[in-house]
C-alpha cells in the first residue's frame, strides 16, 4: 500500500531548524541579561507580606481620586482637541494623493516616524527638563505623541480614499481646499473619528503614565501613594484606575460604533 | 400618498434631514474644552509658548550630542533587547493558553471564560509603566522585575488578540472534525493550531515591538535597561549624553520595526 504524504517533503527538517533557531535565540537572550534569580527568590519571601498589607482599602482617598481622574480627563481632552486640529492640517499635506508637494509629504512622514519612535515618557523627561513640572509639560508631551500618531493614521485614511474622487473633482475645477472640504473630509470623517477615539484612550493612559515623572492627575496620586508606602491608598487608587479605564474603553467603543454604523 | 407626491415633486434633498445635532456636538465640545481649560488653570500663553520654548531648549541644551561614551551603552542596549526577547517568548506561550481559555470554541465553561477575560482586561487597562512601578515596589529593583512587568503587559495584549484570532478560525472545519469523532486535543492540534499560526506569528512580532518600547521605558522606574541611563543623565543635566542615548533608542526601535516587518513579509 502506498502511503500519502501529509506534510510536504523536507518540512520536518525546516520545522526542526526553526525550533532550533528559536531555542538558540531564547537561550542567548537569557544568558546575556544574567537575571539574578537568587536575589529574586530571597525577595520572594517578602511578597506575601506586602500583598497582605495591600489587601486593604482606604475610602478617604476616593474624593481626591475622583478629582484627579477629572484632571486626567481634562488634560487628555484638551490635548486631543489641539492635536486633532494640528494633525488635520498636517495629514492633508502628508497624504500622497492630495499633497501639494511630494517632498513636503515625505518630510512630514519621516519627521513623525522619528518622533513616534521616541517613547512618550522619554519625551516627558525631556519636556520636563526644559519647562519644569506642571500641566503645560504634560500638554506638550502628549501633544507631541498625539500629533505623531494622528497625522500618520489620518494620512493613511486619506490615502486609502484613492485618487478617483480627487481627479473627478479636479476636472470640475475644484480647488485644493474644495477637494478637501467637500470631497475628502466627508469621506474620511468616520475613519478619523475612530482614530480619535483610539487616541483619546491612549492619551488618558499616557497621562496616567506621565504621573510617574510628575505630571498631575491620577497617575501622580498613585505615585505619591507608592512613594509614601501607603498600601491601602495604593490599592484603592489602582482599583479606581482600572475601573476608570474599563468605563472609558466601553464608552469609546460605544461612541465608535454609533458613528460608524449610525445606530442610535 | 399625498405626502409622497409632494416629495417627488420637490427638489432632491441633498441632506436627509435638517437637524441641529452637529451644532449641539460642537457646542458640547467647546463647553468641555472651556471646562478643561479652567479646571486645569493652565495658562494659554504657556500652552502656546510651550512648544517653541521646548524646541529652543532642545537645540540649545541637548545639541550637540556627545558620543564619547557610546561603547558604555552597549550592555544596557543588550539588557533592554534581552528583556524584550525573554518576555515575548514567555508571554506568547502563556497568552496562548489564556487565549484558548477565553475563546468560546475551545472552552465550554462560561465561568472560566469570564474569569480569564476579566483578569486579562485588568492587565491591559492599567498602563504598563504603573505595573512596572508597582512591581518595583513589591520586588525591589532588578532585571527580573523588568521581565515580569513586560510579561504582565504582553499577556494582557496577546491574550485578547489570540482569543480573537481563535474565534475567527472556528467554524465548519471544527464541526467536521467533531463530527468524525475527534477528541478535544485532536481538534486543538489538527484543527486550530495549524490555522492559528499566521495570526500567532503576526501578533507575536507585534508584541515584540511593543516589548522593546516598553523595555526602554521601564528603566525609568528602576526595572533595568537603557531607560535608567536616560533618566540619570537628564537629572545630572548631561543633556548631550542623554540625546545620544535617545538616538540609540530610536535606532533600536526603528531597527526592530524593520526586522519584524521583513520577517512578516517573508513568512506571511
Amino acid at each position: 500500500m502506498e502511503s500519502i504524504r501529509v506534510h510536504s517533503k523536507g518540512s520536518g527538517i525546516k520545522l526542526f531548524g526553526l525550533i532550533l533557531i528559536l531555542a538558540v535565540i531564547f537561550i542567548t537572550a537569557v544568558s546575556l541579561i544574567n537575571l539574578d534569580f537568587q536575589k529574586f527568590f530571597e525577595r520572594l519571601e517578602n511578597v506575601p507580606d506586602v500583598l497582605g498589607r495591600m489587601m486593604a482599602i482606604d475610602v478617604s482617598v476616593i474624593p481626591a481620586g475622583l478629582l484627579a481622574i477629572v484632571t486626567t480627563l481634562a488634560l487628555s481632552f484638551l490635548t486631543l482637541v489641539v492635536a486633532v486640529i494640528i494633525s488635520l492640517l498636517l495629514s492633508f499635506l502628508a497624504a500622497s494623493n492630495i499633497t501639494p508637494n511630494r517632498l513636503l509629504a515625505d518630510f512630514i512622514k519621516g519627521f513623525f516616524a522619528i518622533t513616534r519612535s521616541v517613547p512618550d515618557l522619554v519625551w516627558g523627561l525631556m519636556v520636563i527638563a526644559s519647562l519644569g513640572f506642571g500641566y503645560t509639560s504634560g500638554f506638550i508631551t502628549m501633544l507631541i505623541s498625539a500629533v505623531g500618531y494622528l497625522t500618520k493614521t489620518f494620512a493613511g485614511s486619506i490615502e486609502e480614499a484613492g485618487t478617483d474622487i480627487i481627479e473627478a473633482m479636479r476636472s470640475t475645477g475644484a480647488s485644493w481646499f474644495n477637494i478637501i472640504f467637500h470631497g475628502l473630509i466627508p469621506l474620511c470623517i468616520t475613519y478619523f473619528f475612530s482614530w480619535i477615539t483610539v487616541r483619546f484612550e491612549a492619551n488618558v493612559a499616557e497621562s496616567i503614565g506621565l504621573g510617574i515623572i510628575g505630571v498631575g492627575g491620577i497617575g501622580l496620586l498613585l505615585t505619591k501613594a507608592i512613594g509614601s508606602y501607603n498600601y491601602p491608598q495604593t490599592t484603592t487608587i489602582l482599583i479606581m484606575i482600572c475601573l476608570f479605564m474599563l468605563i472609558l474603553e466601553f464608552t469609546m467603543t460605544k461612541l465608535k460604533n454609533r458613528v460608524k454604523f449610525g445606530n442610535r | 400618498m399625498n405626502k409622497q407626491l409632494t416629495l417627488t415633486q420637490s427638489r432632491v434633498l441633498l441632506k436627509q434631514e435638517k437637524s441641529n445635532q452637529p451644532i449641539l456636538i460642537v457646542i458640547a465640545i467647546i463647553a468641555a474644552l472651556v471646562f478643561s481649560f479652567f479646571y486645569l488653570k493652565i495658562s494659554l500663553v504657556d500652552m502656546i509658548v510651550g512648544l517653541p520654548n521646548f524646541i529652543l531648549f532642545f537645540f540649545q541644551k541637548f545639541l550637540p550630542a556627545s558620543t564619547e561614551n557610546l561603547a558604555a551603552y552597549i550592555p544596557s542596549v543588550i539588557d533592554t533587547l534581552g528583556y524584550a526577547v525573554v518576555a515575548t517568548y514567555l508571554s506568547s506561550i502563556l497568552a496562548f493558553i489564556l487565549g484558548i481559555l477565553i475563546s468560546e470554541h475551545t472552552n465550554k465553561f462560561k465561568a472560566i471564560r469570564l474569569f480569564v477575560r476579566g483578569f486579562i482586561s485588568i492587565l491591559r487597562n492599567i498602563p504598563f509603566i504603573i505595573w512596572g512601578a508597582l512591581l518595583v515596589y513589591i520586588f525591589g529593583i532588578g532585571g527580573i522585575v523588568g521581565v515580569l512587568a513586560l510579561l504582565l503587559v504582553t499577556i494582557g495584549f496577546l491574550g485578547k488578540s489570540y482569543a480573537e484570532s481563535i474565534d475567527e478560525i472556528a467554524g465548519d472545519k471544527l464541526e467536521a472534525l467533531k463530527a468524525n469523532g475527534s477528541s478535544y486535543f485532536q481538534i486543538l492540534v489538527h484543527g486550530i493550531i495549524p490555522q492559528f499560526i499566521p495570526a500567532w506569528i503576526n501578533w507575536t512580532l507585534f508584541a515584540f515591538e511593543i516589548n522593546v518600547r516598553a523595555s526602554v521605558v521601564l528603566g525609568l522606574v528602576g526595572a533595568g535597561g537603557i531607560g535608567v541611563l536616560i533618566d540619570t543623565n537628564i537629572n545630572l543635566f548631561k543633556y548631550g549624553e542623554a540625546l545620544t542615548i535617545i538616538a540609540v533608542v530610536v535606532c533600536i526601535i526603528l531597527l526592530t520595526e524593520f526586522a519584524t516587518n521583513s520577517i512578516r513579509k517573508r513568512i506571511l
